[in-house]
């Protein structure tokens, strides 16, 4: 029986090739291909003319015709590139719609703008290899790319420049590597450029390198499903383009770039389409960005930056620039948006190691649903100074106007930072770097949230909120959590670690106040605030005490434990200072005491009973309280 | 594995339903009919001729006599022969003359005909002949 099956198929291959047959029209490089079953009768118009389905043929222009057994696929167009030349197949049922012109390798498709739904969309499948080739297209009608083992250098311009304004697919043939390079001279704005959107599709390989500006540029919105594509380098921006960026699946991997990994603008100024938002969205699939430019974002967004699923591992290492035009400093980000920044899920591995270089960096609100985030910035603080710019400015930065400088921070956000889940590890080591910095209202509902930093852990210019999550921050030089605004702390688990006084874990600025109404809360520094308003009405206790590295704090009765805090391995402040009634000047609520250096408050506590701590071998006592006795700057 | 083989086997009858053209026929003005296999065939235009080649087969045609050429003598028993396969067949009689259908949208109802050669008329108001075996 398999014997006859394995006659059966070898039968069946080898009449499948018989039995396609095909009349090969040639006319220069370009030969018209028509299936015989669709030729139909070829009818001759005097002595210079005939036609085939429909398309007219000059007998001086046919050099030959062939009868073969190629079988044709209708509304396909392939280009065979061969070194010096260029052959083009024109299926002959789109004969009518396709003017070809080619100089050497050179060729340019002038699709007409009859063709339409009825007629439906063309396929250019290109193959082969030039070295001084180009593939143009015009039309105004999508369109789709099918690479398929093609190798091209443009000597003069882009070596795919897609001229439609229409949607054009890109399908990289699974299975074949696609190598593109464009000219370092020309008008081209990258090494494959479209003034309409692109679409990849398929799961080849396709390498870029744009040597004269952006390495992928489309005008309007870019979609990425199933491709591996490597921009290999770039003198601008890796890819470039408007309206939106949106990868479902597959591989972009982008180095090398000059400007700018992925970059999102907004088309229009004004009287936006609804598609026009200068959005980015990761849905699926792996981003990996290393980027070396000064003051270049691995991802840059005009509007927001949206991350469901997927995979980003992004490192920026170029230092800050003085911008002469807008007058302040600019420094790189694995990740700007002008918008928002909202995180569904997904990983991120974040590294920026400039001057001023920062995680994220957006303009609007920083939303964290769910997902895997890790941010490490080792810059130091970058700031223009007589004339220069400072990579690593080590001076008093206090005096210097916020344009003039630039700090590294693992999260910067100017509108509202919220977290709702997800685990979130920030660790900053440079000059000034704070963990999470928010212009506005900071709320933590959920997640796992570890931060360390040289500077605040956690900073917001308005209201903090905490009212879930497990949280440690750690300031090596600063505050752990600081608020310009007041603190309210209602779930969760929160430890903070600050330096030393007036530095502290919790720290709010005079005159608001920190609010306890829940939460496991420890604060472990120089001199942390404590609540002064009897709107807070979870009890707390204050302690002099010094937990070390690595120890275990614990809160409880002689005989049971409330809860136990782990105290850091990285955890190096002394928590030193004088005690609220050696100094009267600060007064209940406020002063810089080594008795407020410890600050615990669970649900368990009671104002006026006294609780045991208990750190590493040590212990002692405390009355619980429910407002005084902390610090306020 | 029968049921493999089955697909095979009908995979096999339907490619063998596709073209399978025997022959180019160049119709001239004067209403004759000349053809060469269509096998490896290769044309061109020479000093006003259509020359057509084959193996060994040779054909040369002044481009002013041509009216047209086609595939030709396809084997199949499918009616899609390139004369008749156009939507344009207006109607189609038996060889005694005889109207055997009319107002044809569909040229696959061709296949309802029993085995003959017959005659249709486009919507030009030309004429061909064809089988259906």
């Amino acid at each position: 029986m398999k014997k006859l099956i394995l006659f059966v198929a070898v039968s069946l291959l080898s009449t499948a090739s018989l039995f396609a047959q095909t009349l090969n029209v040639k006319s220069g490089n370009v030969t018209y291909q028509f299936s015989a079953d669709k030729a139909g009768l070829m009818p001759f118009s005097g002595v210079n003319n005939f036609s085939i389905q429909n398309f007219d043929f000059n007998v001086s222009e046919v050099s030959s015709m062939m009868v073969d057994n190629d079988e044709v696929i209708d509304n396909m167009v392939k280009v065979i590139y061969d070194n010096t030349t260029a052959k083009v197949y024109v299926a002959g049922n789109i004969a009518p719609y396709i003017s070809v012109s080619l100089t050497g390798a050179n060729v340019v498709i002038d699709q007409s703008a009859d063709v339409n739904d009825s007629v439906g969309e063309i396929t250019y499948r290109l193959s082969g290899t030039s070295e001084d080739g180009s593939f143009v297209l015009n039309g105004s009608y999508k369109a789709s790319i099918e690479l398929n083992g093609l190798t091209l250098t443009s000597m003069s311009g882009a070596p795919v420049d897609i001229q439609s304004g229409k949607r054009t697919a890109i399908r990289v043939v699974e299975g074949t590597v696609n190598t593109l390079v464009d000219a370092a001279t020309g008008s081209q704005k990258g090494c494959i450029s479209c003034k309409g959107h692109l679409e990849f599709k398929q799961k080849g390989t396709l390498n870029v390198t744009g040597n004269k500006s952006h390495g992928i540029y489309a005008k309007e919105y870019i979609e990425i499903k199933n491709t591996k594509i490597n921009v290999l380098g770039s003198i601008k921006d890796g890819i470039n383009c408007s309206q939106y960026f949106a990868m479902e699946s597959g591989t972009l991997i982008i180095s090398g770039n000059g400007d700018d990994g992925i970059q999102v603008s907004f088309k229009d100024d004004t009287n936006r389409e609804a598609e026009d938002t200068g959005s980015f969205t990761l849905s699926g699939g792996t981003i990996n960005v290393t980027s070396s430019a000064d003051a270049a974002k691995a991802i840059k967004a005009d509007g927001d930056v949206y991350i469901k699923k997927g995979t980003i591992v992004a490192s920026t290492s170029g230092g800050g620039i003085w911008d002469a035009d807008k007058l302040k400093t600019k420094a790189s980000s694995c990740i700007g948006a002008d918008g928002k920044v909202v995180i569904d899920g997904g990983s991120l591995t974040l590294k920026s190691s400039g001057g001023g270089g920062k995680g994220i960096s957006c303009d609007g609100e920083f939303i964290v649903n769910d997902g895997e985030i890790t941010i490490e910035t080792t810059g130091g603080m970058c700031a223009y100074v007589s004339g220069k710019i400072n990579q690593n400015y080590t001076g008093n930065a206090d005096n210097l106007n916020s344009d003039y400088k630039s700090s590294p921070k693992g999260i910067k956000c100017d509108g509202n930072v919220t977290i709702n889940g997800g685990s979130l590890k920030v660790n900053t080591t440079g000059k000034g770097s704070e963990g999470i910095e928010s212009k506005n209202i900071l709320t933590i509902n959920g997640g796992t949230i570890n931060i360390h930093a040289y500077d605040d852990g956690i900073n917001s210019s308005s209201t903090m909120y905490i009212n879930g999550g497990d949280i440690e921050v750690l300031s090596k030089n600063n505050d752990g959590i600081d608020s310009n605004a007041d603190i309210y702390i209602s779930g969760g688990v929160l430890r903070c670690f600050g330096a030393s006084s007036p530095e502290c874990g919790i720290d709010v600025n005079s005159p608001y106040a920190v609010y306890f109404t829940g939460g496991c809360i420890l604060g472990l520094g120089g001199s942390n605030s404590a609540p002064s308003k009897t709107a807070s009405t979870q009890a707390y206790v204050l302690s002099g005490a010094k937990p070390t590295a690595g120890s275990t704090v614990t809160i409880g009765t002689a005989s049971e434990t409330y809860y136990s805090f782990e105290i850091p391995s990285d955890y190096t402040s002394s928590a030193g200072g004088r005690a609220p009634e050696l100094s009267p000047e600060f007064g209940p609520g406020g002063g810089q005491s080594s008795s407020n250096g410890l600050i615990i408050s669970v649900p368990q506590l009671q104002s006026g009973t006294i609780y045991t701590i208990k750190y590493g071998t040590s212990s002692t006592t405390a009355t619980a309280r429910l407002t005084g006795g902390g610090s306020s700057f | 594995m029968k049921k493999t083989l089955f697909s095979l086997m009908a995979l096999m009858v339907s490619l063998g339903a596709s073209a399978d053209y025997q022959s180019m026929q160049f119709n001239l003005l004067s209403g004759e009919q000349r053809s060469i296999p269509s096998a490896s065939l290769s044309m061109r235009f020479e000093n006003g001729n259509l020359v057509a080649q084959s193996g060994s087969e040779f054909l040369s045609i002044p481009i002013s006599d041509l009216s047209s050429m086609e595939f030709a003598d396809k084997t199949e028993s499918a009616v899609f022969n390139p004369v008749v396969s156009s939507t344009s067949i207006s109607e189609v009689y038996s060889v005694d003359g005889k109207l055997m259908l009319s107002n044809i949208s569909n040229p696959k109802v061709l296949n309802s005909l029993p085995a003959g050669i017959y005659v249709v008329r486009k919507s030009d108001g030309s004429t061909a002949k064809f089988a259906v075996k």
